[in-house]
């Protein structure tokens, strides 16, 4: 099999396919080699991205915020031993997290760098559910498929040091991973909003352009009546087709305008971060894989004040290019069983996580049982009033817990609304109290949430006795079902 | 490959990329860079008017009407008064927007803090009388001008925005901890201070504000008490100097120390009613510039949601502090905290939860007569969600009957019928989960202290 892939070019593939069936064909689509251009364009941007959200974090001073002030950190599951660093531990963290994202821009250690930075980055996701964010997620996922990727054979500091792993040209499996990867946050995003909250009811978008009405040009606009349904509808369409119209060369170049149009605007409209920044980057490996080196050729001739029209970079280099890739078909192209195996194994895992709320048969937006992981972006407005009830059981003296007494104003606001968290908090309430000497407790709690908009509802049952009640993946019956009326229609003004 | 291949191969990436990412071009002249410093250099509309010169009624321009309760803001006239009719009112013809919204809320502001400042004058001045005579009327005389004072201020507590607020809060400045810091009271450090005179130092405005402000004031001029608070290796208790004073030195004292207390307070009112002036700090201007010429909020959602935390006093402060504590709901290891009431000395702790519900309807309802003019309320039924303004009025209005229907007061009830007290407390609970759910939902809020960070 590797022999045939190793060696493999683009004009021989279908031949080679038809002979050694299905898996090899796949095997042979990915072994056939690709321009390195787009991994180094993109382990570049994203590197210098992963820099600005370091930065982001020690200047807005974040990391106290998060990670060294709340008393508390909340725990994924099967996770309670990763715990935050002394203060600083985490400060020193996100130094050198920064200085890693800069190796990956330059390509010093890249595997090195970019191994630690994934690990380090990751473990800050780790730390506490409530900071979880998609986006993070995202760059988590990234920096992992980053630090896999020979993304370091060229145009690094890497291949100048040691040129004997420098190339041209890379499998293409690892194209389709990355390309695989960004689709997949587009589809899933997209998927998410198709519900009537979303289609029928434009909410929450009404709700958050509310907020910018006072916006110059664009802002009386989102006061005009059907604006925000039409948003909404463009939002879904544009999340669950941008990936295919990025995929068909036609279409593509207007598709990343397009693109760019969107996640500016939904920049300057919602507090997202880096995020349009990451997609605007990661939505770059649709590209042709050769795409920065066009870029530069045309840059070249706009240099050279004009003496190349851009028509004439595509003819000199397509031909150059090939060249290049011609030489550099040494072994390394194809992708190991186990590669394709372990790539298998991840976009199953990135369709299956997704899909998981399947299983609960819930309002996910609701119960938020297969929420996270899953691309649902900006999908749900939703705030809870939560207090717990801690019932001595040998007076049954009750006492009102409000969940400030343990949380920041933060995390306060991302718990009281996600029950498996207000599950975690309980038990932490009842271990305090029991740990203050007033023996076994009951907790309960009193917990109303708004959804999008919605009459507050009671989001968890005030009979269950949550210090009983076991943290676990299963179907949490103690979360009351979701309202059924549709949520308001409320008007920009 | 040759070296020199690799070497030419890598040099054509490095060239390719630099170009690719260099500023240069085609030496093409840069265009003019702009620096967004999130200052408005020009502001972009003309700069917000100030306030009339004889108050915020007129300074209501379009909305103002016959100003009678005038806030004067730039000078020493206007007595301010109670927002009367049209004081901070609105033309009941003018539609809902924010930028009205935020007219009404500044101009109802101005008005508190001036008869707040007004308030706190004849307060000084009473200080000052019986802490001269420690006469019996003139003691009577500061107990109501301190009870009349803290009865306007516990309204103005819910106006906690601007230089009032947090100074890590926009437009912070603390004022609202140097009139009145409870529940951070230090009476044991109040009675040293007595002992050593420290309320005669000049720097005594500087003290930590748990020795200062209206908390103090309230033990100085209603503990009649000659123990202290200190424990036997305190100063002034292992060396005597507290017992050694006698009895009516220590009351001659507290006046002092009240009298000392009023003028701080007052030069702090003041000072609040000086930063929203157009003559002094004219925060007005940014809270209506808010989005425009604002150099504390770039838009009027955000100058909105730094007045909406401030309805938030009565979850946290009413709710929990004034109330749950006290009954025992809180943290509290017997059946009950009385300790834990606001007022320990004058016991008008009921009075005071009612004046906090009178100024959150103001904030909520509207500050003209009969709770006219805008408020959140109009807010959200111009957003189509007028069920909830009602609903939220009609929790608010519950809270306002289980106050003044508790009869005993609050510090007899909590001993009496703490079920009467947990009635109450439920009844603000009923309020304050519409506040943290619909509420801050339906129009794009953020509860207080939770913007840090990134979302999605």
């Amino acid at each position: 099999m590797e022999h045939v892939s190793g060696d493999i070019g683009a004009g021989n593939v279908g031949a080679d396919a038809d002979r050694v069936g299905l898996v090899a064909r796949v095997a042979a689509s990915f072994g056939r080699p690709v321009s390195i251009a787009w991994l180094v364009a993109f382990r570049v941007l994203f590197g210098a991205a992963m820099f600005i959200s370091m930065l982001r974090f020690i200047v807005y001073g974040w990391i106290d915020e998060f990670f060294v002030n709340p008393p508390l950190h909340f725990k994924y599951w099967g996770l309670a031993w990763v715990d935050a660093l002394p203060r600083t531990g985490m400060h020193a963290l996100f130094c050198v997290l920064a200085v890693l994202a800069l190796a990956i821009v330059i390509g010093l250690y890249h595997r090195a760098a970019a191994v630690l930075f994934a690990a380090g980055f990751t473990y800050l996701q780790l730390i506490d559910v409530a900071t979880y964010l998609n986006h993070y997620y995202l760059a988590s996922l990234l920096s992992l498929l980053l630090a896999c990727a020979p993304a370091h054979r060229t145009f690094s500091v890497d291949a100048l040091r040691d040129r004997s792993h420098a190339t041209d040209a890379i499998p293409a499996f690892w194209l389709y991973l990355f390309r695989f990867q960004v689709g997949v946050v587009y589809t899933f995003a997209g998927l998410a909003k198709a519900q009537s909250d979303w289609l029928l009811h434009a909410q929450p978008l009404r709700i958050w352009l509310g907020s910018h009405t006072d916006l110059p040009i664009l802002g009386p606009l989102f006061t005009v009546p059907g604006v925000p349904l039409a948003m909404s509808w463009t939002g879904f369409c544009f999340d669950t087709s941008i990936a295919w119209l990025l995929l068909w060369h036609r279409s593509r170049r207007f598709a990343y305008v397009v693109l760019l149009v969107f996640h500016t605007l939904t920049g300057i409209l919602f507090p997202i971060g880096m995020f349009p920044v990451i997609m605007t980057i990661a939505a770059l490996v649709f590209f042709p894989p050769e795409w920065p080196l066009r870029l530069g050729e045309r840059l070249r001739s706009v240099v050279q004040c004009n003496r190349a029209p851009f028509g004439a970079a595509r003819h000199v280099l397509a031909p150059r290019d090939e060249t290049r890739l011609g030489a550099s078909r040494h072994g390394m192209l194809a992708p190991s069983r186990i590669a394709l195996a372990v790539g298998a194994l991840y976009c199953a895992v990135q369709i299956g996580v997704p899909l998981r709320f399947l299983l609960y048969r819930g309002n996910v937006l609701w119960d938020e049982q297969g929420m996270r992981f899953s691309w649902r972006v900006m999908v749900r407005e939703k705030n809870a009033s939560l207090t717990y009830l801690v019932r001595e059981k040998a007076t049954g003296r009750v006492r009102h817990v409000n969940p400030r007494s343990y949380v920041t104003r933060i995390q306060e606001r991302e718990i009281a609304a996600q029950p498996d968290l207000v599950l975690q908090l309980a038990h932490h309430i009842r271990d305090d109290f029991e740990r203050r000497g007033f023996g076994p407790v009951e907790v309960r709690v009193d917990a109303f949430a708004s959804l999008n908009g919605r009459r507050l509802a009671r989001l968890i049952d005030p009979d269950v006795d949550l210090a009983a009640v076991r943290d676990g993946l299963g179907k949490a019956h103690w979360i009351l079902p979701s309202p059924t009326e549709p949520p308001p229609h409320t008007h920009p003004i | 490959m040759s070296m020199t291949a690799r070497t030419v191969r890598t040099a054509r990436w490095t060239l390719a990329f630099a170009l690719a990412f260099s500023p240069g071009g085609c030496r093409k002249p840069a265009p003019a860079e702009v620096v967004n410093t999130g200052r408005a250099v020009t502001p972009k509309t003309p700069p917000v008017p100030p306030s009339g010169a004889g108050g915020t009624g007129g300074a209501g321009g379009t909305t103002g009407g016959a100003g009678t309760g005038g806030t004067a803001t730039g000078g020493n006239s206007g007595t301010g008064g109670n927002a009367g009719a049209g004081g901070t009112g609105a033309d009941p013809t003018e539609p809902f927007s924010k930028a009205a919204l935020l007219r009404a809320i500044a101009d109802c502001a101005m008005d508190r803090y001036s008869e707040f400042r007004d308030i706190a004058a004849s307060l000084d001045d009473k200080a000052g009388a019986a802490a001269a005579t420690v006469a019996p009327s003139d003691v009577t005389a500061v107990r109501e001008a301190w009870i009349a004072t803290m009865s306007k201020w516990e309204e103005v507590e819910l106006f906690r925005f601007g230089p009032m607020a947090r100074a890590t809060d926009p437009g912070g400045n603390d004022i609202r901890d140097q009139i009145y810091g409870w529940p951070l009271v230090n009476r044991c450090g109040i009675e040293e201070r007595i002992v050593s005179r420290g309320y005669e130092a000049p720097d005594f405005g500087t003290a930590l504000i748990n020795v200062r402000g209206l908390a103090a004031f309230e033990y100085a001029a209603f503990y009649e008490g000659s123990d202290n608070a200190c424990s036997q290796f305190s100063t002034i208790n292992a060396h005597g100097t507290w017992a050694a004073l006698g009895a009516a030195e220590i009351a001659r004292r507290k006046f002092a120390y009240a009298a000392a207390v009023g003028k701080d307070v007052l030069q702090h009112a003041t000072a609040l009613v000086d930063a929203w002036s157009p003559s002094g700090g004219n925060f007005r201007a940014q809270l209506l510039g808010a989005g425009t010429s604002s150099t504390t909020f770039t838009s009027e959602q955000k100058a909105l949601n730094a007045v909406s935390d401030a309805l938030f006093y009565v979850e946290l402060e009413s709710k929990d502090w004034k109330l749950g504590r006290p009954v025992g709901l809180g943290d509290c290891t017997t059946p009950t905290c009385p300790e834990a009431l606001e007022s320990q000395y004058a016991r008008q702790s009921t009075v005071h939860l009612r004046r906090n519900l009178a100024g959150f309807r103001r904030l909520f309802q509207g500050c003209a007569a009969r709770n006219g003019g805008f408020g959140f309320d109009d807010w959200l039924r111009a957003v189509g969600a007028t069920d909830l303004a009602e609903r939220m009025l009609g929790a608010l209005g519950r809270a306002e009957e289980a106050v003044d229907t508790l009869d005993p007061p609050l510090e007899q009830a909590l001993a009496t019928d703490p079920a009467r007290v947990t009635a109450v407390y439920i009844a603000f609970k009923g309020l304050t989960d519409l506040l943290k759910t619909e509420f801050v939902t339906v129009l794009n809020l953020e509860l207080p202290k939770s913007t840090q960070g990134d979302n999605d």
